[in-house]
């Protein structure tokens, strides 16, 4: 079933969830590596294992892949005493400014459920690969047919009042979800005061409770894409509406108000 | 399990997972919980969002390290110098819980004078006979009055008595020798002993979270008696947040070990049969201790009336007194025969064996030097691999370096249903045992292992019905009423339902018990009402209790938790009693008023105990009459820091492992390794040779050889199930860890010319194995004995079989060696020496 | 006045233009359909997303061609500018006036010239270049951004140059559309809008 059908069988099916802003609370401090989020989200999301080597390190497969929307990372920092090694779970942030969103040319392909997530629809999809470009983390990634594929926040599973996979498998509360308001405040309960995330883009679905700042993790300090996404998207785009509407509109003017500039063919004959 | 029972009486984790949140300090030492029981990790974490320290002790930087506020590293086998360096700290400083030493331990008991120990007779206490390699225990005795009850000193001042022999025994762990031996710094060492330590205030407990990294030695045994006698000494064990916790290594290990997987108990940790016990009377005599200490229950005490209530489990009807209740048809073994995993597949390469069962296990990968097992294996004229799988154990005869030809033994696959597609209980590592429902039917052609069995037995009893047999009895006589049957008398299909009554036990006549009338056929509802006589049954004593006319208490799913400390009483079902904290009167002062009021396990109303189940419901100690010790599983009703009953000495000594990186024993010139291991193999006058009388070719070893010069330890990942059978079959498991590694550091991959990612070969004296090396900072070189000595360890979680293409690897088994605990014989495969080199 | 009739076009120079014409409507309405969720249904009309995608690909190809061709036709005129066509400009055409008559021009007149130099050279190269970008480098994060920023620039220039075009073509020059139909201009047209080019061709 498309992602985007779930919304409106959910409606149909009378199941009443409230449609709040949905979201995750990640927690590396919490997170003990055991990737019970990783295999689930592949097993909910029916996504086939592959194969891979191991490339002198636990992490595995190297990056995300279009069979692959959440992965831990595995980051060994500093040596002797100092020695520190991250766990961190990598995912879409189903950012409010999101900037695959903003690039893709194919309406629907990414869309917003109602409760904030930023889904995909592969049948809208065209392959276009713009999206990934947009994203200022480097999620979407792309199936044998182009088609875009990265974590939906489950959102075929939160339509119906159920939490994400990772979440509900994560054994520590590494991967906490709810609403995101009571998330935000839940974290500053237990002493995170400022929250990766919180206000970045427009606020993440996905906030990090970080201890350090978030480039140790491996995240930009500024997550933020590229000027000319917002260019283009603040004001370009409805510009070209304005503008094709507008020239017409002159056109239009023109023709009544000044005329058309006749030849006088009449004195011709 | 040895470890435990003979310091506090039972075999199992003293406290439960939940229990773990409860801790101001948890130590993780020979486990890896954060990797191979993750979701316990919740409890930790929850435990240290309320402040609590976590302390990590491993050879290498864990997952489990990962998170913790302390780490040290320590040379794989040398955790008795770490933990004996503990005791020391702990009675130097006095930070010992004096009250909970003098009345729940046996600290006060004074030895007999003529006790000698390590410092004193070089590496051994006294009794030591080096022929046999044993110690005759009965040097090791306690004084006695004229009434046989035990000499104390409650001041704990005299020098024969426990404690002071403790602390001189423990006086020669300076922290400069612990270092030494440990490689652990040594301001590691006191932080962490203060640290741990802490605990040793009432209103503070400490717990430790120990598996396969402390058992898989040839002091396992002692490593645990060590950290128990810790626990004694700091008061943490019988408290909210203590205990000694023994993490298993399977969901049912507890349950299987309940219902007797070792072969040398039956249910309810009640012994084996050995030959020299002819009758029941004698066997009974022989394991009901008796005590002449006035306040002891003594709970062993009721011995007969749990062997006999098993027997009636066992024959029913055909159980009578006449026939000693069917005692005779009971398997015994030998006086002295040990039948371990070791010498199972020793006696089997000796070609003793004809068939084989290898059922739900995979011995060729994960037996210790796998090469001898899969050899043995060979010997065999037939063998039925019960598997979800296939595995190296079923396919042995075409696997590396067999030439399947040659190979005459007639293998037999039977598919079995996994654990969620059959209905019944597991107990986990808290003793909780909790029932569960059958989800998905098996696949295929798959039976559940109920199946299998009654046909099995259905068709062996026939056979013998039909042909007689040597002795037919102990089959034909047995009761096997778990279901319908066929015109024929075969069960149609086995009800769990019915075993778990029978394994809880009914009434077998009417019977007036404490005033109270018991029908005839009705479910017994714990185990103090079982007998002697004949009128009671009991599969196993421990689950009497666990299916009752209430009905299922292992179903029960209430989140109840009166006591706010995660008892949950009405959540499943746990043994013994449903009681979720052991010997948890030893939490509470003279007037059974808790010791630790911010997190009281149970306290005395004046009438009764209320809180958790009190483990003996006699008043508290106060009541010098009435009271019972707390301890009532030993026959003194206090735990066992000086602990009698082991093979290997009454107090934990250091030793090094059967393979090691040093010339000799730091501690003693004359025994490197535990005296009382049973020996394989042997080095005399530089002549390595199988040892007479036991050992073969294959049980070679090489210690402090420069062939060899690498220490070396295995263990799991979180991403593979033990051998991997169940996961390598998985491909969302294969992808985050598809091959078998080597991790080593940085330092000594420099030296090797190895880099992360390479191809190396790992090898020990019996054999290699291929592997991708992981460079890390995890791993750092050790100072022993004032040399840098080098460590790695790898996963045994892989197997030639699957992947089909062989891209997994091999057993990192092949390289272990063939020894074992002394007391326990569980294979050392937490230490031993390798070489490494790129491939 | 003799009814004669001027060729301002070749045949050739009308079908690549009917070519261009034509493939820009599809790529404009297909673009269109991409770009607004609102507008998202022009594609379905195409036949999906992911149809209007081939034909926007391919159609952009032959656009691009076409409008290489467009230029070789033209750029001569475009890159010379005279006096006329700075009164032209100063004039804007004549544009915003019933009676004001811009002077006599030449083949192209000043906006004809400003429109294929800022619209089809400037803006065609962009939006086609930026095309292939899209269609061929789309593994490059920063090419793909700037593509796709140029790209859409360029979209926004032809939405609002494009349907001036037509205008100025059709309805706001009768008799303009002619040049694209059969090639050909009656002499009082070409007097009135390039009576330079009209002189040129020999009309007094
Ligand atoms: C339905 C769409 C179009 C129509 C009806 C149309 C009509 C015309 C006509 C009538 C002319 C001749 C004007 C003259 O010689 O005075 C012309 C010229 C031209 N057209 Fe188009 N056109 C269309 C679309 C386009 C497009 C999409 C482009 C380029 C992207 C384009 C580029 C040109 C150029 C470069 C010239 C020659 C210079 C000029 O007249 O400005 N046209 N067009
Ligand atoms: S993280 Fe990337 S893919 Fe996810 S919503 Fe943000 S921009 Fe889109
Ligand atoms: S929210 Fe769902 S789709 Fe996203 S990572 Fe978690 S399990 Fe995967
Ligand atoms: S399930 Fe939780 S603890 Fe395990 S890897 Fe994922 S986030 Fe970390």
């Amino acid at each position: 079933m498309a992602l985007e059908q779930v919304d409106i069988k959910r409606r149909l099916s009378g199941v009443d969830v409230p449609t709040r802003r949905k979201g995750l609370l990640v927690t590396p401090e919490l997170c003990i590596g055991c990737r019970g989020c990783q295999t689930a989200c592949k097993e909910w999301n029916k996504l086939p294992g592959d194969r891979t080597v191991n490339r002198g390190t636990y992490e595995n497969p190297p990056d995300l892949t279009p069979n692959l929307f959440n992965r831990i990372r595995f980051v060994e920092v500093g040596s002797g005493d100092a020695l520190k090694w991250l766990f961190i779970s990598q995912r879409c942030m189903h950012c409010t400014d999101a900037g695959c969103m903003k690039v893709c040319p194919a309406p629907g392909a990414l869309y917003r459920t109602d409760e904030g997530a930023v889904a995909f629809n592969k049948d809208k999809c065209i392959g276009c690969k713009f999206c990934v470009a947009g994203c200022p983390f480097n999620i979407p990634r792309y199936d044998e047919q182009g088609r875009v594929a990265k974590c939906h926040l489950c959102s075929d599973r939160i339509a119906y009042g159920l939490q994400p996979a990772c979440a509900k498998t994560c054994p520590t509360g590494a991967i906490r979800f709810g609403d995101r308001e009571e998330l935000v405040s839940y974290a500053k309960n237990v002493g995170f005061k400022s929250l990766y995330g919180m206000n970045d883009l427009g606020g993440l679905g996905v906030l990090y409770a970080f201890k350090e700042k978030p480039s140790y993790y491996g995240l930009p300090d500024k997550p933020d894409f590229a000027p000319t996404i917002s260019l283009w998207k603040g004001i370009l785009k409805p510009l070209a509406l304005i503008g094709l509407g507008g020239a017409l509109a002159a056109a239009a003017t023109h023709y009544i108000t000044v005329g058309p500039k006749e030849t006088d063919e009449g004195g011709e004959e | 399990m040895a470890a435990l029972a003979e310091s506090f009486g039972r075999g199992a984790m003293t406290n439960h997972w939940i229990d773990i949140r409860n801790s101001d300090v948890i130590l993780i030492m020979g486990s890896n919980a954060a990797e191979n029981h993750p979701v316990s990790f919740k409890w930790v974490m929850e435990a240290r969002k309320k402040g609590a320290k976590l302390i990590s002790v491993d050879p290498r930087f864990t997952r489990t390290s990962a998170k913790a506020d302390l780490y040290a590293p320590l040379r794989s086998g040398s955790d008795i110098a770490f933990l004996n360096g503990m005791i020391k700290y702990i009675i130097d400083n006095e930070l010992y819980d004096e009250f909970y030493v003098k009345h729940y331990t046996n600290a006060p008991f004074i030895v007999n004078k003529d006790f000698k120990m390590p410092g004193e007779l070089d590496g051994v206490f006294s009794g030591y006979d080096p022929k046999k390699r044993k110690y005759n225990k009965k040097a090791w005795a306690f004084q006695k009055d004229e009434n046989g009850v035990i000499r104390k000193d409650m001041t704990l001042q005299d020098p024969y008595c426990v404690f002071q022999l403790l602390k001189k025994h423990t006086s020669r762990y300076t922290l400069d020798m612990v270092e030494k031996i440990t490689g652990t710094p040594k301001d590691k060492l006191v932080e962490i002993y203060k640290t741990y330590a802490s605990s040793g205030k009432p209103d503070r407990s400490a717990t430790i979270m120990y598996a396969m990294g402390w058992t898989q030695h040839t002091v396992g045994t002692q490593i645990i008696r060590t950290m128990a006698i810790i626990q004694l000494l700091l008061g943490n064990i019988g408290v909210s947040g203590g205990g000694v916790n023994a993490l298993r290594g399977e969901s049912n290990v507890q349950g299987s070990t309940d219902h007797c997987l070792l072969f040398h108990i039956l249910p309810g940790y009640l012994k084996t049969p050995r030959a020299s016990q002819q009758t029941l009377t004698e066997y009974n005599n022989k394991y009901t201790p008796k005590t002449n200490e006035p306040m002891s229950a003594n709970w062993w005490g009721n011995y007969p009336k749990y062997s006999v209530s098993l027997l009636k489990a066992h024959y029913g009807a055909k159980a009578t007194p006449e026939n000693e209740f069917g005692y005779e048809w009971l398997p015994k073994l030998d006086d002295g025969q040990n039948a371990s995993w070791i010498m199972l597949f020793h006696e089997m390469l000796l070609g003793k064996f004809k068939g084989f069962f290898a059922w739900g296990q995979n011995p060729a990968c994960s037996g210790t030097n796998a090469g001898k097992v899969r050899k043995a294996l060979a010997k065999l004229e037939w063998m039925v691999n019960v598997n979800l799988f296939d595995n190296e154990t079923g396919s042995f005869w075409r696997g590396p370096g067999m030439n399947p030809s040659e190979i005459k033994t007639e293998v037999f696959q039977l598919p079995c249903a996994a654990s969620c597609e059959k209905e019944g209980s597991i107990t986990n590592s808290g003793r909780w045992a909790q029932w569960r429902y059958k989800a998905a039917d098996p696949p295929g052609e798959a039976k559940p292992d109920s199946w299998i069995i009654n046909e099995l037995f259905w068709r062996v009893k026939r056979l013998y019905e039909k042909e007689g047999g040597v002795y037919p009895d102990p089959v034909v006589n047995l009761a096997w009423d778990y279901g319908p049957k066929t015109p024929e008398g075969k069960v149609r299909v086995i009800d769990p339902h019915a075993i778990a009554r029978e394994i809880n036990g009914y009434f077998l006549e009417d019977k007036v018990i404490k005033g109270k009338l018991f029908k005839k056929g009705t479910l017994v509802p714990s185990f103090a009402y079982l007998q002697d006589d004949g009128s009671t049954s009991s599969g196993n004593w421990l689950y009497c209790g666990s299916y009752t006319e209430k009905g299922n208490m292992m179903a029960r799913r209430s989140k109840k938790d009166p006591t706010g400390l995660g008892l949950y009483p009405e959540w499943s079902w746990c043994w013994p009693v449903n009681r979720r904290i052991l010997y948890n009167r030893a939490s509470v002062d003279l007037n059974g008023r808790p010791r630790n009021p911010k997190r009281p396990v149970i306290y005395w109303n004046g009438s009764k105990w209320v809180g958790d189940v009190p483990d003996g419901g006699w008043p508290p100690l106060i009541n010098k009459a009435k009271t019972r010790l707390a301890f009532i599983m030993k026959p003194a009703g206090v735990a066992h820091i000086f602990g009698p009953g082991r093979a290997d000495g009454p107090f934990p000594e250091h030793y090094e492992p059967l393979e090691c990186p040093v010339q000799e024993n730091p501690l003693s010139k004359s025994h490197r390794i535990n005296p009382a291991v049973k020996l394989f193999f042997e080095v005399e006058d530089g002549q390595e040779k199988p040892r007479k009388g036991g050992g073969l070719p294959e049980d070679i070893f090489a210690t402090y050889d420069s062939r060899y010069p690498y220490v070396a330890t295995t263990y799991r990942v979180t991403e593979h199930w033990q051998t991997g059978v169940l996961t390598r079959h998985l491909p969302w498991q294969l992808e985050m860890m598809p091959q078998i590694f080597v991790e080593l550091s940085p330092e000594l991959a420099k030296e090797k010319g190895i880099r992360s990612g390479d191809k190396v070969i790992v090898s020990s004296a019996r054999g290699k194995v291929w592997a991708i090396a992981i460079v890390t900072n995890r791993f750092r070189p050790f100072k022993i004995m004032d040399k840098t000595v080098h460590q790695v360890g790898l996963p045994w979680c892989f197997g030639w079989q699957y992947p089909e293409d062989g891209s997994g690897g091999d057993s990192s088994n092949l390289l272990t060696p063939t020894i074992g605990d002394a007391n326990t014989m569980i294979p050392e495969t937490k230490a031993f020496m390798v070489n490494i080199e790129k491939a | 006045m003799e009814k004669r009739l001027l060729q301002k076009t070749t045949a050739w120079e009308r079908c690549n233009h009917w070519i261009l014409a034509l493939s820009f409507i599809v790529l404009f309405l297909t673009g269109l359909g991409f770009l607004y969720q609102s507008l998202n249904w022009i594609n379905t009309v195409f036949g999906g997303n992911h149809l209007a995608k081939e034909i926007h690909r391919w159609g952009g190809l032959v656009f691009a061609i076409s409008l290489i061709l467009t230029m070789g036709n033209y750029f001569a005129e475009a890159v010379s500018f005279t006096e006329e066509d700075k009164k032209w400009l100063s004039s804007l055409g004549g544009y915003f006036s019933r009676t004001e008559e811009p002077p006599p021009q030449g083949r192209l007149n000043a906006g004809q010239k400003l429109f294929y130099l800022v619209v089809v050279l400037i803006f065609g190269l962009a939006i086609s270049l930026s095309g292939f970008m899209l269609w061929f480098f789309n593994t490059s994060r920063g090419l793909i951004l700037f593509a796709h920023f140029l790209h859409n620039l360029s979209y926004i220039v032809f939405a609002f140059a494009v349907p001036l075009h037509i205008y100025l073509s059709t309805a706001a020059n009768p008799g303009t559309l002619r040049v694209m139909t059969r090639g050909t201009v009656s002499a009082a047209w070409a007097k009135k809008h390039h009576g330079k080019w009209a002189r040129d061709m020999g009309v007094d």
